[in-house]
């Protein structure tokens, strides 16, 4: 507990530092950053009970299809959804739930 | 971050891509230390991002990755990744290199890749290995088979929350590194460092830069590779599987035009190979090659091109005069068929794919007075006897920085360069 509560403001130190050094992190990153992880929670939340093609999707949430296909992209990547192969059209996408990314 | 590595070599080598790794290995197993210098932050140039290689469809990452192994465990290499080569100077004993190791913000030491902090970032970003089709975090491990498995901190699009600092076990993450410049001594330098392929909006009218279906052929070999960006050949402007895909061939190459009048070579057999693989992989797609004509130059590569009419794939002899979209972002092919009487025809694909023409990817040469071709390729000093020889003593060269060529070709330069730069070595120091 002691030697996280150290690490933890060892880090804030260094943020403190860099900030100091290079300046405030730029308002376009952090509205950047906003607005994608907004799109990547509307996507996820589009498929957490059923399965759904990028235009079903985009449809849904109202963002465009390669927005829709690049945050599926990620989740894929990084364990959030999973694909249903198909063999032509669009493929499925559903959103992993806790128990099956373990 | 590594402050202390040493400062001299024999034999130095600029870009890590197969001509590089090729030129390593037998320089460093004739007994001479070399050091590479990669500018990316993993060794294997863009070899290690294609599909397969032609004509015999074996995969490219699996004649890469075994270099690239070998290359970092050879005990008289040393690779610097991640690193910028600034200038080179020619010096009495042989050359100074001035480079700049860029920061990974990481303990280079402690780092035990684990990808902690690249699960626990929250920033998305393009992919810039999958050029621009995937995502990664803003930390991240390059790719999979990444030599080091170290990942980098982008610091443009880091926003400081310190979520990867926290579940780093090791304690790796370093906000504040610098960038370290050193100067590097070595008695002979192998430039390797490759291409660039022409931008996609060299053509304004195929609309490279502005249409999402239109691709470059480096993004269609992501899409076919095995641990590519969808994991199946989708497009991007929506994820459908494509059912109709073109190629536009000389897409920028033998065009005086836009100042590549030269014939890059190996685009036609890229095409074919792409071709191949999407048959394969899309067994309902039809696949349009437009063509001025085939230069299928190399051993077997006939053949190759016989096999994929035979497959199917259609080739037209026509040119491409421009490419719009339809309202459902389909790429509508406006072709000239190539034969008396024929008359503009408008064709809609899925997807487009424009074979660009090959460029050099330095055009400073770091500071060196080389000599280079009118195409501003470095230009050999003994194209016949020692092709690997410019017009500076001890300065060698290896692959497409002489000039487009294909895998087999650019890897027997890179023999040649190493077999030139041991010569040299033995013979004047």
């Amino acid at each position: 507990m002691t030697q996280d509560k150290d690490k933890n403001k060892a880090i804030a130190q260094q943020l403190k530092d860099l900030t100091a050094k290079k300046g405030p992190v730029s308002p376009t990153l952090l509205a950047y950053y906003k607005d994608s992880n907004q799109k990547h929670k509307k996507v996820l939340d589009s498929i957490k009970e059923k399965e759904k093609t990028v235009p079903e999707i985009s449809a849904e949430t109202g963002l465009s299809t390669d927005i829709v296909l690049w945050h599926l992209t990620a989740m894929k990547k990084y364990g959030q959804a999973e694909v249903i192969l198909a063999k032509s059209g669009y493929l499925k996408y559903i959103a992993m739930h806790e128990e099956s990314k373990s | 971050m590594k402050s202390d590595l040493d400062k001299q070599t024999d034999v130095l080598i600029v870009g890590s891509g197969i001509a590089g790794l090729q030129s390593a290995l037998d320089i460093a197993d004739s007994g001479l230390n070399v050091t590479i210098i990669e500018r990316s932050p993993s060794i294997g140039g863009k070899m290690i991002s294609l599909s397969k290689v032609f004509p015999t469809l074996d995969c490219a990452s699996c004649i890469t990755t075994p270099k690239m192994a070998a290359v970092a465990n050879h005990p008289r290499i040393k690779t610097m990744t991640y690193t910028e080569v600034n200038t080179i100077r020619k010096t009495a004993d042989g050359f100074d290199v001035d480079v700049t190791q860029k920061p990974r913000f990481i303990n280079e030491d402690e780092c035990i890749s684990c990808k902690k902090c690249e699960q626990a970032c929250p920033v998305y970003v393009d992919d810039n290995f999958e050029y621009g089709l995937g995502v990664k975090k803003a930390i991240s491990i390059p790719f999979t088979n990444a030599v080091p498995q170290l990942p980098v901190l982008e610091e443009n699009h880091c926003i400081r929350c310190g979520a990867c600092a926290r579940v780093c076990p090791k304690d790796c993450i370093d906000y504040l590194q610098e960038p370290i410049p050193q100067t590097i001594k070595a008695k002979a330098v192998v430039a390797a460092t490759g291409f660039e392929i022409a931008s996609m909006g060299i053509k304004p009218e195929y609309q490279g830069e502005t249409l999402t279906n239109v691709i470059s052929s480096l993004q269609a070999e992501r899409l076919l590779a095995p641990h590519g960006p969808y994991g199946k050949v989708l497009r991007p402007s929506d994820g459908k599987i494509p059912d109709s895909i073109a190629y536009v061939q000389c897409a920028s190459s033998r065009d005086q035009s836009i100042g590549i009048p030269y014939c890059s070579r190996v685009c036609c057999m890229y095409a074919i190979k792409q071709a191949m693989l999407l048959a394969g992989a899309l067994p309902l797609g039809e696949i349009t090659i437009y063509y001025m004509d085939i230069r299928a130059f190399g051993k077997g590569y006939e053949q190759f091109y016989a096999q994929a009419r035979s497959m199917g794939i259609n080739f037209v002899k026509a040119k491409v005069a421009k490419i719009s979209e339809d309202v459902d972002r389909n790429p509508i092919v406006r072709i000239d068929r190539q034969e008396e009487g024929s008359i503009p025809q408008d064709i809609t694909h899925d997807l487009v794919v424009l074979s660009q023409g090959i460029l050099p990817s330095r055009k400073d040469f770091f500071g060196l007075d080389i000599t280079l071709n009118e195409f501003g390729f470095v230009q050999s000093n003994s194209p016949t006897y020692s092709p690997a020889k410019t017009n500076i003593n001890g300065l060698f060269v290896a692959g497409v920085i002489k000039g487009p060529k294909d895998i087999p070709d650019t890897i027997m330069e890179a023999g040649s360069a190493a077999i030139d730069a041991i010569n040299y070595i033995r013979e004047n120091l």
